[in-house]
């Protein structure tokens, strides 16, 4: 099963679709969950769920913005979107009856 | 960014792999963050990428087996060429007024010209075997260099500057001459080289097997074969016959940064050369 790190990077990336490489995927992060996301946990990571298959990365084109160097583009693979998909169920399940859970759900949506 | 911040993140980022180190840099640069905070991150991340890589046996090996008696050689051969050199220098300076007389000027000054050649020469071989040092374990060791090569240094100066008890060392403690002199002799001939060659090293792209074999064996003999077998025959002033063509080739091989650099600017003038024609 995902990491709670390892599942906000999956949805980070999904979120940003075509666009998902490393600098964007951590701001994602760090202004949807309020907390700072390292440069160090965000490539072991990357580098972690793409020996596990869930992710793909390859290195996309250069922008003028990051002084001609490239980015390490991200995409998430069927296995990496079924392994995220079954950590939020067991989230939804293991979180159903607590008061924050019910109080939230309104608030999220 | 200043100047110092950006040396520093070079540096670290040098301890990346090239893609890794592209994707990095230029993260860092789209986020235009302090300049604490990319030395934080960066730091960060080198860190644990060298923690995963030592969790492997071969860096250890390197690191006992080639690294540290090299360090602690090169550290050795500093200071035993610092220390001849003083002595030399001090012994024909302080008696060169019976040294005139008996020699004339002409034959004092060649000698003197002679000696300062010799030393040259052995400061030049200094920073020869160091850089060569620098390369090999660079090359052998590369995604590990920064550490692997940082405790060489560590290595080096224990025994460069640490004062010792042997004859010339004696002398030389009795010149009075600070731990800055030496410590300047070390950074210059044998710090500086060191990471220069490992920097060299960890620019270019990996050499074939066969180049690295070589490297290891070149590695292996200085930093096992040298401190093991013929120093302690030089210590003994009684080299065997049969260990003189060792010293010759083991000299020759000292001096292979050279033949390698000359190689390395021909080959440059070459590519030069056909792409203009």
């Amino acid at each position: 099963m995902l990491g709670e790190f390892e599942y906000a990077l999956i949805a980070a990336a999904t979120r940003l679709a075509d666009e998902a490489y490393g600098a964007a995927i951590r701001q994602e992060i760090e202004s949807l969950t309020g907390r700072r996301c390292s440069l160090g946990a965000l490539y072991t990571t990357l580098d972690r769920l793409e020996t596990k298959g869930l992710i793909k990365t390859w290195m996309g084109e250069a922008t003028a913005r990051r002084g001609g160097r490239a980015k390490r583009m991200v995409r998430i693979t069927a296995e990496g979107a079924r392994q995220a998909e079954a950590f939020y169920t067991s989230v939804q399940k293991i979180s159903a009856g607590a008061s924050w859970a019910s109080r939230l759900a309104g608030v999220i949506r | 960014m200043t100047r110092a911040i950006s040396w520093l993140v070079g540096m670290l980022a040098g301890a990346l792999e090239p893609a890794e180190r592209e994707a990095v840099l230029g993260d860092l640069a789209e986020t235009n963050e302090r300049s604490t905070q990319v030395l934080r991150d960066l730091a960060g991340l080198v860190a644990r990428r060298q923690l995963a890589l030592w969790k492997h046996w071969q860096p250890w090996l390197l690191l006992f087996v080639i690294v540290i008696p090299f360090g602690l050689m090169l550290g050795f051969r500093s200071r035993t060429a610092f220390n001849l050199s003083i002595v030399s220098i001090w012994r024909y300076v302080g008696g060169a007024d019976s040294l005139l007389t008996d020699l004339g000027d002409h034959e004092f000054f060649k000698n003197f010209a002679n000696i300062i050649l010799r030393l040259l020469l052995s400061w030049f071989s200094v920073a020869c075997a160091a850089w060569g040092a620098g390369f090999g374990i660079g090359t052998l060791a590369r995604s590990t260099r920064v550490i692997t090569v940082s405790i060489g240094f560590l290595a080096l100066c224990l025994v460069g500057v640490v004062p010792a008890t042997d004859p010339y060392s004696m002398v030389v403690s009795r010149l009075h001459l600070s731990l800055a002199v030496p410590a300047f002799f070390l950074i210059c001939f044998a710090l500086m080289p060191v990471y220069y060659g490992a920097r060299h090293a960890g620019r270019r792209t990996p050499p074939s097997t066969r180049a690295q074999a070589l490297l290891l064996a070149y590695c292996l003999a200085q930093a096992v074969v040298w401190p093991t077998v013929l120093l302690p025959l030089m210590a003994r002033h009684s080299v065997p016959q049969a260990f003189n063509w060792t010293f010759a080739v083991s000299r020759c091989i000292n001096y292979w940064p050279i033949a390698y650099w000359i190689a390395l600017k021909w080959s440059a003038f070459r590519q030069n050369t056909v792409s203009y024609s």
